[in-house]
């Protein structure tokens, strides 16, 4: 199983979240918007000009800023 | 009886509620912050119209971290209601359960609204609300708000259950893994011992000074839940989690300084940290201070881990999904709406629709208002001469009272319009996806993403445009950009742009330098926001984590009610300052009685004025229109005529090339494209920021910023020698 930052993750590709890091407030948010250990995600696509990844995570799809997925780890799934 | 609305943003808590309450509602505001919160009476059903709704703001949990969040944090924790209906997005469960169980924690009076069961259905997702009740312990309705669906049951459940008639739930709500509950039972036990009762009360029950309490609660019935009475396992789990407000707030209460400590003491066990917790265990080192917090946070996700287990057990008994084999329609819309290459030009065609047609197809409209309150202001001097009234008093009529009265409705047409447009782009689900869009070049200058359409929205009125700055949850993402809005040009300001421009610079020119003026206000846009951010606001904007909703096509009631409230809500606090404004510019222009406009009070205070626009070379006439346009930027040009002495026959650009060098006039139309740009945006300002200090700040350096660049840009142009 590979690990690597949210932010290299391929678009469509599934991973299971590892480790998040970062202040307080921002693991919080990502516990309430249901990024968790051991979730699954999917990375739905990446925004043009280096902007925001949309992710479906929960059955919900979210934007992240790329420097903030950079603080999320994930492995990639199958 | 009063029952509160909670849930995800998006889920359709207004919609729910607006069903429920049709008109009958009142904005309430909190003190202190700019979020809204709206009550309404709930008119069908049996005992119907003593139910008091809340339409709380949207949130993803319970904590106290983001500002705005706090709100329903604060309504749920201190307020008194009788009953919560959480609403949930049945096509999102997974997701929306969480702050379900959240609030489960907290009260059992909750009743679950299933909505959207029309959007799961699309995507194959069935919820069995009967077997969600039974495993939730609370009632389950399945609802689609958009087209009242389930509303009856609902409120049935709302009655009931305000009404006391309440199964006691499960004490822990969630069944925590055992290696936590080792830790919470003897919390939950301290804490029960150290206030028997129905719960512990925090706060010191000074629940008044905490804002709300609008209007009483109805029926006079001691509500049942919030006023700042807990239970003990609630409290177990937030100073577990190191909820800092809790935390304080436990402390003060008789033995609650021992819970504290048993939550710390478990803590630094977990962590490893070997200390002597004294009755002062904030003397701590930082270090050790730093292992704890990690400690917290580390029960913070295993708290929130337990949750989203024990939710996706529960979905596994309830939910059933058909995988579909063809896209979801949002998923084909947003291929186009957010395609590496055509989602700009797309989102280009969305904002300029609104734009053309918040203020150019508005325009008429506004004219008519204008003229109408023109020609009844005619009509009442006729009136007034006839029965031999002083001539200072039809002036006054049609100059002051009429013209003041214009001012303020000459607003409403493209206030409602833009209101309309900006709620129709919220509700469908396309301004999340514009804000992810432009985020990243926003950014660049230390903007947030979703502010990019208050800044757009500038252009035509910087009144509305601050109002939609409160998209942002960042109370600093939000002053910033109130900060910055006022620099740029909004439609008023253009149109006597547009005018001395083609005056001075006919031609194609003209467009040159309409194109300079629009680059040297983007300039500034970016400049001071750049240098706010360095300076007096230091913080990256907030993360940007949101949520793309599905789209959904919004329902008329959902964009005419909050259109209204805006509007009037606008007009209600600006209508005052208006039309004492426009009296006072009338006094001075007609007094001393008789006198020509050259000596009038105006004149003397633009003489006065003429000492700082020598510097520019800007005579009195045009200083007086730089103040006048304070009032409304609209009446500078008749401000120009007046003074110019020109007549309605268009001579006035004629009057102006004469009185003034083109440099002269380039500088006049940068100073007066970035200086404040009236005073309904004063007063939005100060009600976006929340304060006189900010906006004090934030005039000053417009000012500033206008004339010195203005300055540096005429002396320049002398250097040169440029005559453009
Ligand atoms: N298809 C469908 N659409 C719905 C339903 N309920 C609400 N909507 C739509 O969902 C969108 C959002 O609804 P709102 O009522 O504004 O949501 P809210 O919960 O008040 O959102 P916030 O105030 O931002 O927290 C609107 O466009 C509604 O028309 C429903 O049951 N079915
Ligand atoms: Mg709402």
């Amino acid at each position: 199983m590979r690990t690597v930052r949210l932010s290299q993750l391929s678009v469509n590709a599934e991973a299971e979240v590892q480790d998040l890091a970062g202040p307080p407030q921002f693991r919080n948010r990502l516990f309430s918007l249901g990024i968790t250990p051991r979730s699954r995600l999917v990375l739905v696509r990446r925004m043009p000009l280096g902007g925001p990844l949309e992710i479906e995570v929960r059955g919900t799809r979210l934007a992240i800023r790329r420097h903030d997925a950079d603080r999320v780890w994930v492995s990639v799934v199958g | 009886m009063r029952v509160a609305l909670v849930g995800n943003p998006n889920v359709g808590k207004t919609t729910l509620f607006n069903a429920l309450t049709g008109a009958h509602q009142e904005v309430a505001n909190w003190p202190g912050t700019t979020v809204e919160y709206i009550i309404g009476k709930v008119r069908s059903g049996a005992a119907g119209d003593l139910i008091e709704l809340v339409d709380l703001p949207g949130t993803y949990a319970l904590t106290a971290y983001a500002r705005d969040e706090l709100v329903t944090r604060n309504f749920l924790l201190y307020e008194p209601y009788d009953a919560v209906i959480v609403v949930v997005n049945a096509a999102s469960l997974e997701r929306n359960l969480f702050l379900a169980l959240e609030v489960l924690e907290l009260t059992p009076r909750v009743v679950v609204a299933l909505n959207m069961v029309d959007v799961a259905e699309d995507q194959g997702i069935t919820v069995d609300a009967a077997a969600l009740s039974r495993r939730l312990g609370v009632p389950v309705v399945p609802t689609v708000a958009a087209r009242g669906v389930g509303l009856t049951e609902l409120v049935a459940w709302m009655e009931r259950i305000g009404g006391r008639e309440v199964v006691p739930i499960n004490t822990w709500v969630v069944p925590y893994p055992e290696e936590l509950r080792e830790v919470l039972d003897p919390l939950a036990s301290q804490l029960a011992a150290a206030a028997p009762g129905p719960g512990i009360a925090l706060g010191a029950g000074d629940t008044r000074a905490r804002g709300l309490t609008a209007s009483p609660v109805v029926a006079g019935a001691q509500p049942a839940a919030g006023v700042g009475r807990f239970r003990p396992e609630w409290m177990a789990l937030r100073l577990l989690q190191g909820d800092e407000e809790v935390t304080r707030e436990v402390r003060v209460i008789p033995q609650g300084q021992a819970a504290v400590q048993l939550a710390l003491s478990c803590c630094a066990q977990q962590a490893g940290v070997q200390v002597e917790l004294g009755n002062q265990a904030l003397a701590l080192e930082p270090a050790v201070l730093e292992r704890l917090r990690a400690q917290h946070e580390e029960f913070e996700m295993r708290i929130a881990d337990a949750k989203y287990n024990h939710i996706a057990n529960l979905l596994a008994d309830c939910v059933r999904r058909d995988p579909l084999a063809k896209q979801t329609f949002s998923e084909r819309l947003d291929k186009v709406l957010l395609h590496r290459f055509w989602g700009y030009p797309a989102m280009a065609v969305v904002f300029f629709a609104a734009f053309w047609l918040s203020f150019v197809a508005s325009a008429p409209l506004s004219d008519w208002v204008g003229n109408g309150m023109g020609w009844l202001g005619q009509l009442v001097a006729k009136g007034l001469a006839a029965v031999g009234a002083p001539t200072y008093v039809q002036s006054l009529t049609v100059d002051g009272v009429f013209a003041g009265v214009g001012a303020v409705l000459s607003f409403v047409p493209y206030m409602a319009i833009f209101f309309a447009i900006y709620q129709l782009l919220q509700d469908s689900g396309y301004m999340a996806r514009a804000s992810v869009l432009v985020d990243r070049l926003m950014q660049g200058i230390g903007l947030h993403g979703k502010g990019f359409f208050a800044l757009v929205s500038a252009y035509g009125c910087n009144v509305p445009a601050m109002a939609a700055t409160r998209v942002m949850e960042n109370h600093r993402d939000r002053l910033l950009a109130n900060l910055v809005i006022p620099f740029i040009p909004c439609n008023a300001r253009l149109g006597v742009m547009a005018v001395m421009t083609a005056a001075f610079f006919p031609g194609t020119r003209g467009a040159f330098v309409m194109m300079a003026l629009i680059l040297i206000s983007l300039g500034v846009v970016a400049g001071s926001a750049m240098l706010y951010r360095r300076t007096v606001l230091p913080t990256d904007p907030a993360p940007l984590l949101i949520e793309l909703p599905s789209y959904h096509v919004p329902s008329m009631r959902n964009i005419l009610i909050p259109t209204w409230h805006r509007v009037w809500m606008f007009i209600s606090r600006i209508w005052m300052f208006l039309i004492w404004a426009t009296l006072l510019t009338w006094a001075l222009t007609y007094f001393p009685m008789g006198a020509p406009v050259g000596q009038s009070y105006a004149a003397q205070v633009g003489h006065w004025l003429e000492s700082v626009g020598r510097w520019y070379g800007f005579d009195w006439r045009l200083m007086i229109a730089i103040l006048f346009g304070f009032v409304a930027k609209e009446t500078t040009l008749s401000t120009l005529g007046v003074l110019y002495g020109a007549g309605t026959d268009g001579s006035l650009g004629h009057l102006l090339t004469q009185a003034m060098t083109p440099l002269v006039a380039f500088t006049y139309l940068v100073v007066y494209m970035l200086y404040v740009p009236c005073l309904s945006t004063v007063i939005q300002m100060r009600r976006e920021s929340g304060s006189w200090r900010w906006t004090a700040a934030g005039i000053i350096v417009n000012v500033a910023v206008a004339f010195g660049l203005g300055l540096l840009l005429e002396r320049v142009g002398m250097v040169f020698g440029l005559q453009i």
